[in-house]
């Protein structure tokens, strides 16, 4: 299993944080969008029953 | 270094939203369909039936489903997928996301599944920990480890006879009662409801539904009283027959784990909202009760969890003896049941990989000096609580100290001892490289950590709601950064705003190929070849049938 290097986690921060900020920004207003909608009927379907734990 | 077994087993929860005027159906015909989904994907043979299990079956990379469920919640149940035994952490990332992965491309098949059956609607699985009522479950981890040495292990084997009797003794009550309650039910309670239904003809549709197939009552009813009579005679025997795991058990590990797992959630923490709003660095810490389990059930919630191995203990009551025997080895499970569900890669690398690096160096004698909290759940409970990560605990013998100073006690031991070893292996290198610099960064700033850990990330997704959302609002980020496949984590992985260390191709081929030198190996060569021979057979961790029940011929899985 060749793993992709650990350097990655902090290698060009800067320059990569600039090329997706916009990006990111859309994704990230995409995400806060689509948790307003219905929020209370997710958490519903997404319930555990008691015992089912 | 890291070349021990480890594997994780994960429950995933079931979401299922049903098309308007339609029923949802029950998380059992849910798992079974996502069951057939997975098997028209890859081969895969049944498990063994082995008591308490419901639907277990093996994939040809050697993973595993099943159904889990309470016996007294039997459509509530959650999917539980086990990885196949790996050899390391990375082997064990990449089949922990292949698992994942087959899971993610059977959602749409199982949905037209059971659309097919009447039940059209949208189905999800979330990798999480902690609904939003705060009902607990998720994920464990598993190492090979060794239980004891010297003294210590002939006293480990010498309590393991010494506790038979009182197995035995539960094992005759176990099966005593449930004849009785059969009988009864069979000779009283049954001919009682059929003279009811022939006596007063307008309560037949009432006692039908009884014994309704998706929602059984009689099912249900029967099994609570089971359960309830069996969790009685459990709390006592597994207390006192548990005592050789509590005594002696991994107690070297244990010591020396102890500071580093508390601490871990920095690093490993999936991100959780409190009740109350307030944003926690772990899903499963705050709901750890003790450090060790004392009794199978599942409230219990351990640090270390021994039910893997009371299970084997009481595997004489589904007349398995070989588990018993089993449990004389050198060579144990160690299980966590700390562990929170990660979806971000990184962070599920370094929970497995540090742990393991850190188990290593305990058996090589290498942290003796380990900090010791003083009251370990005490300070587990304010390191998770803490996104500050400004929180001390008191320690033995110590000044008090913080996560982030604990894990940089364990992260140096880790590098002094990758420099006193003459060949360290290349990915035990990048692993302590890796640590170093996630907690660096900790240390900087968590927020820059937005892609890397599970923690970091939720929490900046949480703030983007702003203060006034509501809470509904901010908890289904919390929830929905876990689906699988169409959660907010894997819309930051899709647009490459998270870092990943094994890549689709790796993944792809997890989901078909065993990892190599472990008993999985074998496993999925030998589930390939049922499926691909159209045979019959049936797979368990340890064994594989080839053929039918009773009489096929029986092959053991061992390490090579």
């Amino acid at each position: 299993m060749g793993m992709e290097p650990a350097k990655r986690v902090t290698e060009d921060a800067t320059e990569s944080e600039a090329r997706e900020r916009p990006l990111a920004e859309t994704v990230l207003n995409e995400i806060a969008q689509d948790a307003q909608r219905d929020p209370e009927a997710y958490l519903e379907q997404t319930r555990v029953p008691e015992g089912g734990e | 270094m890291l070349g021990r077994l480890v594997g994780l087993e994960t429950e995933y929860a079931i979401r299922f939203a049903p098309a308007a005027g339609k029923r949802a159906p029950g998380n059992r015909a849910i798992y079974r369909a996502l069951a057939e989904a997975i098997g028209r994907e890859v081969s895969v043979l049944p498990g063994e039936r082995r008591g308490g299990e419901e639907g277990r079956f093996f994939t040809e990379s050697g993973a595993s489903f099943c159904y889990e469920h309470l016996p007294i919640e039997p459509e509530g149940g959650l999917i539980e997928a086990g990885t196949p035994e790996c050899l390391g952490p990375s082997q064990l990332i990449c089949h922990q996301k292949a698992l994942d992965r087959l899971l993610e491309k059977a959602i749409p098949v199982a949905q037209q599944i059971l659309t097919e059956r009447g039940h059209p609607g949208e189905l999800g699985l979330l990798k999480n920990c902690r609904d939003a009522e705060g009902h607990i479950y998720g994920a464990q981890e598993n190492y090979e480890a060794e239980v004891a040495k010297g003294l210590a292990l002939f006293a480990y084997r010498a309590s393991l006879v010494i506790v038979l009797p009182l197995v035995a003794i539960h094992c005759v009550i176990a099966w005593a009662l449930a004849i009785v309650m059969m009988m009864l039910l069979l000779c009283v309670g049954l001919p009682l409801l059929g003279l009811a239904a022939w006596l007063v003809p307008r309560w037949r549709p009432s006692i039908a539904t009884l014994f309704d197939q998706d929602d059984s009552r009689f099912e249900r009813t029967t099994a609570r009283m089971l359960w309830g009579f069996d969790r009685v005679l459990s709390s006592v025997t597994t207390a006192i027959a548990g005592l050789p795991f509590r005594l002696f058990a991994f107690r070297r590990q244990r010591r020396a784990l102890l500071g580093f797992l508390v601490s871990r959630c920095i690093l490993t923490g999936a991100g959780s909202l409190a009740a109350d709003g307030r944003f926690g660095l772990s899903e499963k810490g705050p709901a750890i009760r003790r450090i060790m389990r004392v009794t199978a059930a599942p409230g219990d919630r351990p640090l270390f969890d021994t039910g893997n191995l009371l299970k084997e203990l009481f595997g004489i009551l589904q007349l398995r003896f070989s588990s018993y025997t089993r449990l004389f080895e050198r060579c144990q499970r160690l299980q966590l049941g700390l562990s929170d569900s990660n979806v971000a890669q990184i962070a599920e690398y370094l929970k497995v990989g540090t742990t393991s690096l850190v188990l290593h160096m305990a058996e090589a004698g290498l942290l003796e000096d380990a900090p010791r909290p003083r009251r370990p759940i005490a300070a587990l409970h304010a390191f998770a609580a803490d996104p500050g990560l400004q929180a001390r605990a008191p320690i033995v013998r110590r000044a008090p100290m913080s996560a982030l100073e604990i894990q940089r006690y364990y992260l140096d031991k880790a590098r002094e001892f990758l420099r006193s070893t003459p060949t360290p292996s290349l990915e035990a290198q990048e692993l302590i490289s890796l640590w170093g610099d996630v907690v660096a960064e900790l240390e900087r700033a968590p927020s820059r950590l937005f892609g890397v850990l599970d923690w970091p990330t939720k929490l900046a997704l949480v703030e983007r709601c702003g203060e006034n959302a509501r809470a509904a609002v901010r908890k289904k980020v919390d929830l929905r950064y876990h689906e699988l496949g169409v959660g907010y984590y894997a819309a930051l992985e899709s647009n490459g705003l998270a870092r990943r260390i094994v890549g689709d191709q790796e993944i792809e081929e997890a989901t078909r190929t065993p990892p190599e030198q472990t008993p999985a190996r074998l496993r999925g060569e030998l589930i390939r070849q049922v499926a691909r021979s159209g045979g019959e057979g049936s797979a368990g961790w340890d064994r594989v049938r080839l053929g039918k029940r009773f009489r096929g011929k029986v092959i053991p899985l061992r390490r090579p």
